[in-house]
């Protein structure tokens, strides 16, 4: 078959992209391999979706880490206000919490995403739904559908092709065999956003589950007060996950259980106390622990010193960690597509007419919104690229 | 006239007993309403306020996805040869997962004696707040002769790990983008 646009992959960077080709006039056909729609979208939406943060222009881009000119220029162009403003046009209230994280009033991805879909079928998108992209024949793209090979000759295509985790739900990275095999520059998928794997001891079971709150957790020059969870694994959550980076490196975890209490305040505090207190008792008193935190102390320190020597262990305790989680596991990837591949209107170079966006490329950012973002401004600019691109052939 | 009951009686135990068909209706906010009917073969009366059913497994996967988003749902049965009677069983239903310790203990002890269907996904659970029946007039007579064999054959041709596959492709998510639980770790 023939068609003017085709957009591969209906997640939000392949959607905003379609919606983009739309908005020029052009009306894609979207390839999924899935059988719905945008399913890791849905499944991000389950706790709440967190479509953007909103923050100024500068701390806004420099959450973002592997990125370029072409990323700073697509959030520039789509930065959170935009994200907002799209949402609200599909229906969708948006409220911000009190950390900047911006959700719909509905907090689920369902209700949007319908919406959403909705707008580009009445627009006359075409969504083809269980078509996996195989690769090309020349130029044009094939697809393994539930009718047999199908061979799709587009005028400009748009790959929007997920990054490496959550495989179940459609992002399993098997195009980064496609693109290397084409001789595209392409990283090796690495987990970003991840728990990590502990070992704990059978003391700890009973804390599966609980959240630790107020500690501060910090890796080479990173460093974050953002809850994490104790989990049957490990730990998990978004003070962990905007560690990856620092983890990744090579730096070793160091956690800070009273950050709001020097050393020598949390030694008079538990000199207080009473000796004759048991420590978890003196550690509840004097410094409010949760029995969490007073677990993690045990897991992390025994032995443990006295007096000066507990308190600098409470302020820096080394997290024993096996490294990450599983890559299937992480929230998202870093690696994919090298930013080398792509001009500024993020078009294969070695491919003129083939746009790239969302997870697939390589950049990185932490939870809390920029993820979202990210997806859905690199979609709306390569969706332009191809609207461009298809103007000027048509001129 | 429609009737009303705080509960399930022993004559509408007896009515159920007779049925081979039921239905299901669910819905969510801004959801689709769904509808499906089912075989008796696997719907159990567990006291006066509660009933389940064991799921097997279907091309989607609605009424999980509802009763993890809202959880109001009706039963309905309907006479369709002896006297005519519709039965109606409201309430709030919940699912339970397959890998939950509830949901084996329910099968050793509730769907005792019957070969557990290798396509059983998951049991639904209905409180039921309101039991009401009315009239039926309006149902035509039809005369019941057997169960499909289609569903013992297909879920034997897919197999054990043909059918986790399933479930993980068209039972995650219902029709309106709702996740179902089904592939939810346990």
């Amino acid at each position: 078959m023939r068609t003017d646009a085709l957009v591969i992959g209906a997640g939000p960077g392949g959607l905003a992209a379609a919606e983009a080709l739309l908005a020029a006039g052009h009306t894609p056909v979207i390839a999924e391999a899935k059988p719905s729609p945008a399913r890791k979208f849905l499944m991000a939406g389950k706790s709440g979706l967190n479509l953007t943060k909103d923050e100024p222009e500068p701390a806004f881009v420099s959450a973002y880490s592997d990125g370029s000119d072409a990323l700073a220029e697509s959030l520039a162009a789509f930065g959170p206000e935009a994200v907002q403003d799209w949402a609200r046009g599909l229906g969708q209230a948006v409220f911000t919490g009190s950390t900047g994280r911006v959700f719909p009033k509905a907090m689920k991805a369902s209700p949007l995403l319908r919406a959403w879909l909705a707008r580009l079928d009445a627009g006359g998108a075409d969504l083809r739904r269980r078509w996996r992209w195989t690769g090309w024949d020349g130029t044009a793209a094939r697809f393994d559908t539930p009718e047999g090979p199908v061979s799709v000759a587009a005028g400009t295509t748009v790959l929007a092709l997920g990054g490496g985790s959550w495989a179940r739900l459609g992002s399993d990275g098997a195009w980064a065999e496609i693109l290397a095999a084409d001789s595209q520059p392409v990283l090796p998928f690495a987990p970003s956003n991840t728990g990590l794997a502990v070992s704990w001891s059978p003391h700890m079971t009973r804390h599966f589950g609980t959240p630790v709150k107020g500690a501060r957790l910090s890796a080479g020059s990173s460093d974050s007060r953002g809850e994490f969870i104790v989990s049957k694994h490990g730990v998990e959550g978004g003070g962990i996950y905007a560690m990856s980076r620092a983890i990744r490196s090579g730096a070793p975890l160091v956690l800070d259980l009273a950050p709001d209490l020097s050393a020598e305040e949390i030694t008079t505090r538990m000199r207080k106390a009473g000796a004759k207190q048991s420590l978890s008792n003196r550690l509840r008193k004097a410094l409010k622990f949760e029995a969490v935190k007073t677990a993690l102390l045990q897991e992390w320190a025994r032995p443990l010193p006295q007096g000066a020597a507990l308190a600098a262990r409470i302020k820096a305790l080394p997290v024993r960690h096996d490294g990450f989680r599983p890559i299937d596991e992480a929230i998202s990837t870093t690696g994919g597509l090298s930013w080398e591949a792509l001009d500024a209107a993020l078009m294969l170079k070695a491919r003129p007419g083939t746009f790239c966006a969302g997870e697939m490329i390589a950049w990185d950012a932490p939870t809390g919104g920029y993820l979202i973002t990210g997806c859905l401004a690199t979609g709306f600019r390569a969706g332009q690229g191809a609207a461009a691109w298809l103007n000027r052939a048509v001129a | 006239m429609a009737e009303q009951f705080p509960e399930l009686t022993e004559r509408l135990h007896r009515f159920i007993d007779r049925q081979h068909m039921f239905f299901t209706a669910t819905a969510a906010q801004g959801t689709r309403v769904n509808i499906s009917p089912r075989s008796t073969d696997w719907f159990r009366i567990l006291g006066p306020g509660r009933v389940a059913y064991l799921d097997r497994t279907g091309s989607g996967n609605e009424t999980a996805a509802h009763l993890k988003a809202d959880g109001r749902m009706t039963i309905m049965f309907c006479a369709v040869d002896g006297p005519p009677l519709i039965l109606r069983l409201y309430g709030r239903g919940h699912v339970l997962h397959r890998d939950s310790a509830g949901y084996a203990e329910m099968l050793a002890d509730d769907f005792a004696g019957q070969e557990v269907p290798l396509g059983a996904r998951q049991i639904v659970i209905l409180d039921v707040d309101l039991v009401q029946t009315s009239c039926g007039y309006g149902v035509p007579f039809f005369e019941y002769r057997e169960e499909r064999p289609s569903m013992d054959n297909w879920e034997s041709k897919k197999g054990p790990d043909g059918l986790k596959e399933w479930w993980r492709e068209e039972n995650i998510f219902s029709m309106d983008g709702l996740p179902t639980g089904i592939d939810d770790p346990y």
